[in-house]
């Protein structure tokens, strides 16, 4: 197999006259660029799906046609509709032809757009093949054959699962429902199986749907955070398959520059604020990124072939070689195996299935961006990048950085990162919550060196091509990449994503960026749920916690392999209490269970847990009363009362030997800060906030306990919902249960999706005490 | 969970442990010591180096890791040839003095923590 050259360094010998030297030259510069553009295609820009009119006006692509509708809904809402349908076909994915289960024919799902006070509804289609029913490919429940989908829709979102309404089935709601199971096949009509999702945004318009204030620990009403978001299946037992395979995609609330903001000092006039915002808007371009991988085997040429280049190339799709052993992830070129990961653009190989050992030349481990390996997206004269990139692998986790090349080619690298800019994490601007009077104190947005995105995390990075003192005269082309990453149960490969080109410019902005006014704005009325007659928890619960209570999750490691060899996971979960009442102790030593309300069983004095199967009935559907006499297994359940449900301590313990991704649905949390475990919580925080030393390089991610207390008040607060727990650490979460969007069923689990689909989630239940709730009986 | 090791080691369990996270009064020569190293194997799994062993009655094993990570070892299942270790993470390590067993014992044992982490020991 060939292999696209780099081109060496090359001396131009001038004539007397000069001329000739500078068309020698000016070609050159030509045939780099065009091999540049060989070896990394311009980036393609997924379809948005919007109320907002995209100008200027694009072409949509054939296999988009007709599958996005905006409805206005009156008081300037709108409902925006995508349809999906899910299936198994043949797509491109990175210059490959490969068979994957996908939506609507393309491994690059739509972009969804809607805003504060729209809806955003999903017509979701089955028609996926049935599932072969060797060990590689088994589910955990239900029939293969039936290869049920649904819709987390939408990761992120403050938005209601509507599953707790009676009489209806909690797989019935419409809402953010993950307990759908929509089987493919067709209905009695002869159309294929579908269902309808519906899911206001809580918004900021009179009303329906403001959103309770005290879920981002504000005050009165707030909109839905601003911020990028993500849809994907969410079929337990199968789901990494089905989101390697591209059942996956983008959903941004807000419009896409609502959190491009200019610092604006406290004595600024108002208009020169919205001025300098106005700005900054006016040169950012937005690009959205989705980072995705899959796994290959049987490929047809290597992804970098020459001689293939313009042939179809195609290859097979093995969705579960989904671990990932070594950090030297080897390229076969040039006839052997090389381990410069310069060489890795978008791709590296993996071992034979065959157990040998050996590499396999016909594998293919590759890591688009967009659906592309390794394109470059170019940030033109005077303008600035807003980047939407969001993590949409199934398992990977993706450590970022930008570093400057030596080259156009970017072939090699000059050891210098550009600080990545943040705006917002996980869909929120990482600062305080908006209250009137904080909105006029200016937040700097902050930069970071690298930044890790778990799976399922997203971020907005700011890159500015307009502020550099003085203007660049050449072009400025940097790499980005995610660098090696041991988590323990797997070891990720450093992978070249894309490379970033900064156009020559002569801009010199003196506009900053700041975090201010990230929420919304806020209608002070005291919330409150309506007052009616108290009813008793739902069946099936374990009490919620009382005074001076916390809640331990313990992730576990199960005792049996699955038929393929991996592990099965566990969650345990405690209700836990000091031993000595409002005495400041380690949360390991001087706290103990309820044993009572513990979800697991104890043995040799320590927690099993339970795997989400235990849950899950014959026919796919869980059991939300429990089994048998003593009607075990039980599940979390929250009473939305704003004391005891405001605030809530989490603390995430994995007593496992990898790195895990706690995700919680219909919700935000932040870490605890120090001064809260101990006069609050009277909990003795560890030693160590996070595991890097302050000062001089970390061989690993900056990996977060709880935060040390702020010290201004203009510190930001950062919101996640997602959040890496090493092993053997533990994780101090405060989590609020307010929204009345809150109320109904969902999950918490690990968000690396072959964890989850081996057991690693659990349900919960947030029921009203003064409200309808489930009834599933 | 670790604040709950010491409630399942009994007096006879201590009497077993002869040598525990340096809380022994009398250790054993060290040719009475066999060592298994805690290691990840190619799929990333903590395994026993040495799955499984032959050791003569009163022999002692020491167990021993790289990483920071807990172990706690006991019976599969529980057995009054093997009591529960304390739980201990690598640069501790763990020591059991097999003084009560007889030749052709076989004792299975794994970690409690990573369950899939099995081995057997058979006595001479």
């Amino acid at each position: 197999m060939g292999s696209v050259v780099a081109p060496s360094p090359r001396l131009y010998v001038c004539g007397v006259s000069g001329g000739a030297c500078i068309v020698a030259f000016a070609l050159g510069l030509l045939m780099q660029a065009a091999r540049a553009e060989d070896s990394s295609p311009k980036l393609i820009e997924p379809y948005v799906c919007s109320p907002v009119p995209v100008n200027p006006v694009k072409k949509v692509p054939p296999e988009f046609k007709d599958i996005c509708k905006v409805t206005p809904l009156g008081g300037g809402r709108n409902e925006v509709k995508v349809f999906l349908t899910a299936k198994k076909t043949p797509i491109d994915v990175g210059g490959y032809s490969v068979e994957t289960e996908h939506y609507n024919g393309a491994y690059l799902s739509p972009v969804i757009e809607a805003m504060p006070g729209d809806t955003v509804a999903a017509h979701l289609e089955n028609s996926l093949k049935p599932r072969a029913t060797n060990d590689l490919q088994t589910m955990a429940h239900g029939a293969a054959g039936e290869n049920p989908t649904n819709l987390h829709y939408f990761h992120g979102g403050i938005v209601t699962p509507n599953n707790a309404r009676p009489p209806i089935d909690a797989g019935q709601g419409n809402g953010d429902n993950i307990y759908v199971r929509l089987k493919n096949g067709t209905d009695a009509a002869g159309k294929p199986n579908s269902f309808d999702y519906n899911v206001p945004i809580p918004g900021e318009k009179e009303g329906k749907g403001e959103l309770d204030a005290r879920v981002l620990e504000g005050k009165g009403w707030i909109s839905h955070p601003d911020g990028l978001n993500w849809y994907h299946s969410h079929m337990h037992g199968i789901s990494s398959d089905q989101v390697m395979g591209g059942l996956a995609g983008l959903l941004s609330v807000g419009e896409d520059k609502a959190n491009v903001r200019a610092k604006c000092d406290k004595e600024s006039p108002k208009k020169k604020c919205a001025d300098d915002t106005e700005d900054l808007k006016n040169r950012s371009m937005v690009r959205y990124a989705l980072l995705q991988d899959i796994s290959l085997k049987d490929i047809s040429a290597l992804p970098e072939d020459a001689a293939q280049a313009g042939k179809d190339k195609t290859a097979q799709w093995v969705p579960r070689e989904r671990n990932y052993f070594v950090k030297e992830c080897p390229v076969w070129k040039d006839s052997k195996w090389n381990s410069d990961p310069m060489l890795r653009k978008g791709f590296c190989q993996r071992k034979k299935l065959d157990g040998t050992g050996d590499e396999d030349k016909d594998s293919a481990w590759l890591f688009t961006l967009n659906g592309q390996r390794f394109p470059t997206i170019t940030v033109e004269a005077n303008q600035n990048l807003l980047l939407r990139i969001g993590n949409l692998s199934a398992n990977v986790a993706y450590w970022l950085e930008l570093e400057l090349c030596k080259s156009e080619l970017c072939n090699e690298t000059t050891g210098k990162t550009l600080p990545l800019t943040v705006l917002s994490l996980d869909g929120v601007v990482p600062a305080k919550p908006v209250d009137p009077e904080h909105a006029k104190i200016p937040v700097d947005a902050f930069a970071v060196n690298d930044l890790l995105l778990m799976p399922a995390s997203r971020a907005e990075i700011y890159v500015r091509n307009d502020n550099q003192d003085p203007p660049h005269s050449d072009k400025q082309v940097y790499i980005l990449r995610t660098k090696g990453l041991d988590v323990g149960s797997d070891v990720w490969p450093e992978i070249q994503l894309a490379r970033v080109v900064l156009e020559p410019t002569q801009a010199v902005s003196s506009i900053a960026l700041a975090l201010n006014v990230p929420i919304g704005q806020i209608r002070v009325k005291l919330a409150g749920l309506p007052q009616k007659e108290e009813i008793t928890p739902p069946d099936g619960c374990v009490r919620d916690l009382g005074e001076g209570e916390h809640r331990r999750v313990t992730f576990i490691e199960g005792k049996d392999l699955t038929p393929a060899g991996e592990t099965r996971w566990n969650i345990g979960t405690e209700i836990m209490r000091p031993k000595v009442p409002n005495v400041v102790g380690d949360e390991r030593k001087d706290f103990e269970p309820v044993k009572s309300e513990t979800i697991g069983t104890y043995s040799s004095g320590r927690l099993k847990g339970i795997g989400f199967e235990e849950y899950v009935k014959e026919d796919g559907s869980i059991d939300w009363l429990g089994r048998g006499p003593d009607r075990e297994p039980r599940h979390v359940c929250i009473r939305l009362d704003h004391k005891g449900s405001h605030q809530q301590l989490w603390v995430l313990h994995n007593e496992t030997s990898g790195l895990h991704n706690f995700h919680i649905h219909q919700m935000k949390f932040r870490l605890a800060t120090k001064t809260e475990l101990e006069k609050k919580y009277h909990i003795e925080p560890p030693k160590m906030s996070h595991t890097c030393p302050d000062e001089g390089p970390c061989s690993h991610p900056d990996y977060k306990f709880y935060e040390e207390d702020p010290k201004t008040a203009e510190s930001k607060t950062e919101w996640h919902d997602t959040i890496p727990v090493p092993a053997d650490q533990d994780v101090f979460l405060i989590m609020s249960f307010d929204a009345k969007e809150q109320i109904g069923r969902f999950v918490f689990h690990c968000h690396i999706l072959k964890h989850e689909d081996n057991g690693l989630m659990a349900p919960i239940e947030v029921w009203d005490p003064h409200g309808p709730r489930a009834n599933d009986r | 969970m670790r604040k709950h090791w010491f409630r399942s080691i009994g007096l006879g369990g201590l009497s077993a442990i002869g040598l525990v996270l340096g809380l022994q009064q009398a250790a054993p020569a060290a040719d009475d010591v066999k060592e298994i190293e805690i290691v990840r194997n190619a799929t990333r799994k903590f395994v026993f180096a040495e799955p499984n062993v032959t050791i003569n009655a009163g022999q002692s094993i020491k167990w021993h890791g790289k990483e920071a990570v807990p172990h706690q070892l006991d019976g599969n299942p529980p057995s009054p040839l093997f009591k529960a270790t304390p739980e201990f993470k690598p640069p501790e390590t763990a020591t059991v003095t097999f003084a009560g067993v007889k030749s052709g014992d076989v004792i299975p044992y794994h970690c409690n923590i990573h369950p899939t982490m099995v081995g057997t020991i058979t006595v001479k």
